[in-house]
């Protein structure tokens, strides 16, 4: 079972991976970390420095890591939490860019859920050409697999007006405000987890 | 080519369509399309996708109603019919349970036939392979017919060559072995056990993959079921064939001349009830069988013909459909030995 983290470059997909494994409870990564011993409370630094930066499609090697879900009296499920690329709004000139952009689609089109992150924060309201992106890939998603739109950097979101454009754009059961950083919204992703599992073959 | 020879709508020709998922990865890979028209084409080519697979669906619905309208048609067979109505019933809430992600069995549907020769068996595994295909369970919904011969061989390493060709014949379908309980005849030292064998293995590992309906007289299939535990705890369904009333062997016999345009005359057919409502008990186990039934009236219909030309012409259409009591003449011709 896979969750997959798609979005634009930027959205904060990698710092999300990391710090909901860490909130869901780690077990092992693999991936771009796969040479990474499994870190404790503090190796999270090392990852986040690794996987996580302010310069757009910066990592090509993206990071996978399993953790467990208690979902319920049946106890723990594993779910393997997977990043991906960001997908830009315009033609790429590096062919190592696109061979990975090309690999996260085929990740998206395996993926058991989908987990859609748009950047919320005001210095990145996007034009229009961004926001096909996001919205191809919101009608892409919903005909793969559960998916759900995190609203990310919503701490910075002042005011909430990006969360509610997102809302009135895509439905407002579809997003959920979240903060990487601040790890807000952490506990209602891992109910929705909770609730699709609940709703999946076993 | 001038732009008006082309409606609006149509299909730039000079513009190619990526025709699946993996080519549109590799034209993004190649830079030939730009991700966020990629993300269209994957979706176009998803519905694409779930549209034939809502067709195939709906071919499938048909499959089903077609191989049960079938089951309806064949006559008498009422414990038969329930129990494959049950199967279907199970199959079908199992599914259901599945997609509601609730605990479902998926326990293999291997099963077990008894019945004399000519009750239907055949017939009835036939439609029941359409069926499991109809309902998803088998790819291919094919019938492969089996008896010992088939499976054992002459020397060692034979019969397990012999068997597994025959699974791989039958996989998708149903393997449908007559007289099993013959390949446990040959006692320990037989190379019928090696074929016994297989076919436990096959019934395990390839469940799901396959359904083997092993087929025979009830009392023989009992001691056999009973002497090979591996076989019998992988058997999901016993259907018993039980014989053929008198009068549904007459409705058999009525069908099988009308399928063949021929008719069976007033007389005929009161004394061929009569006359098997006689034998009923003193050959139990030819009364009964469907096929017994067959063969006399293929005998019938020879004998019409030499009388009908013995006569001379011109003939009405009447009588020349029309099968007498004397034509049937079920004591001649040693009918009666085993078929
Ligand atoms: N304020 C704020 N910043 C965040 C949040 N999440 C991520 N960031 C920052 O956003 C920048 C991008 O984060 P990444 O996780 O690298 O983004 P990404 O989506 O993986 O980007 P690509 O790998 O380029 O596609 C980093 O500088 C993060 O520190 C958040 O919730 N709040
Ligand atoms: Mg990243």
């Amino acid at each position: 079972m896979e969750a997959v983290l798609v979005g634009r470059p930027n959205a904060g997909k990698s710092l999300f991976l990391i710090n909901f494994a860490d909130y869901l409870g780690l077990r092992g990564l693999e991936g771009g970390a796969a040479g990474h011993r499994r870190p404790r409370g503090g190796g999270l630094s090392e990852l986040r420095r690794k996987f996580v930066s302010p310069v757009p499609n910066r990592v090509r090697e993206p990071l996978a890591a399993t953790v467990s879900l208690s979902a319920g009296p049946a106890g723990g499920i594993s779910l393997v939490l997977r990043d991906t690329v960001g997908i830009p709004a315009h033609g790429v000139p590096e062919g190592e860019i696109r061979r990975a952009v090309a690999q996260g689609l085929a990740q998206l089109l395996q993926a058991t859920f989908i987990f859609h992150l748009i950047d919320v924060s005001p210095h990145a309201v996007p034009t229009p050409a961004e926001e096909a992106v996001d919205r191809e890939l919101h009608l892409l998603a919903q005909q793969i697999a559960p998916s759900l739109i995190l609203a990310n950097k919503a701490e910075a979101d002042l005011g909430g007006s990006r969360v509610r454009r997102l809302k009135e754009l895509y439905g407002p059961t579809s997003v959920l405000p979240v903060s990487a950083l601040t790890r807000l919204g952490f506990r209602d992703v891992k109910h929705w987890l909770v609730e699709q599992l609940a709703l999946e073959p076993p | 080519m001038s732009s008006t020879s082309h409606p609006a709508w149509s299909p730039d020709p000079g513009l190619l369509q990526p025709a699946s998922s993996k080519e549109v990865l590799q034209w993004v890979e190649s830079g030939r399309l730009p991700p966020v028209e990629a993300l269209g084409h994957l979706r176009r080519l998803k519905s694409e996708a779930a549209l034939t697979k809502a067709t195939t669906r709906s071919t499938a619905g048909d499959l089903v109603a077609s191989a049960l309208a079938e089951l309806d048609d064949l006559i008498g067979l009422q414990p038969v019919k329930a129990l494959v109505r049950e199967l279907k019933a199970f199959v079908d809430i199992q599914a259901r349970r599945q997609e509601a992600g609730l605990k479902s069995d998926q326990h293999a549907l291997h099963m077990v036939f008894t019945g004399s020769p000519g009750t239907g068996k055949t017939t009835v595994a036939r439609i029941v392979a359409r069926l499991l295909q109809g309902l998803g369970v088998l790819a291919r919904g094919h019938l492969v017919e089996a008896e010992r011969a088939d499976l054992v061989g002459e020397y060692i390493g034979h019969t397990a060559q012999k068997t597994r060709e025959l699974i791989r014949r039958a996989l998708g379908g149903v393997l449908f072995i007559d007289e099993a309980y013959s390949l446990a005849r040959g006692g320990e030292k037989d190379f019928g056990r090696e074929a016994i064998d297989g076919l436990v293995k096959a019934m395990e590992d390839l469940r799901g993959q396959l359904v083997i309906i092993l087929a025979g007289y009830p009392v023989e299939m009992q001691w056999f079921l009973a002497t090979n535990p591996g076989l019998r705890s992988r058997i999901a369904l016993h259907v018993h064939f039980p014989d053929y009333t008198p009068q549904e062997l007459v409705a058999i016999a009525r069908h099988m001349v009308r399928e063949r345009e021929y008719a069976l005359s007033r007389e005929a057919e009161l004394e061929l009830a009569r006359f098997l409502e006689q034998q009923r008990d003193r050959l139990p186990i030819h009364s009964g069988n469907a096929r017994w039934v067959r063969n006399l009236l293929e005998r019938a219909i020879r004998r019409q013909a030499v009388r009908l030309s013995q006569h001379g012409g011109p003939f009405s259409r009447e009588a020349l459909m029309t099968l007498t009591w004397n034509d049937l003449d079920p004591q001649g011709g040693g009918l009666w030995r085993p078929s």
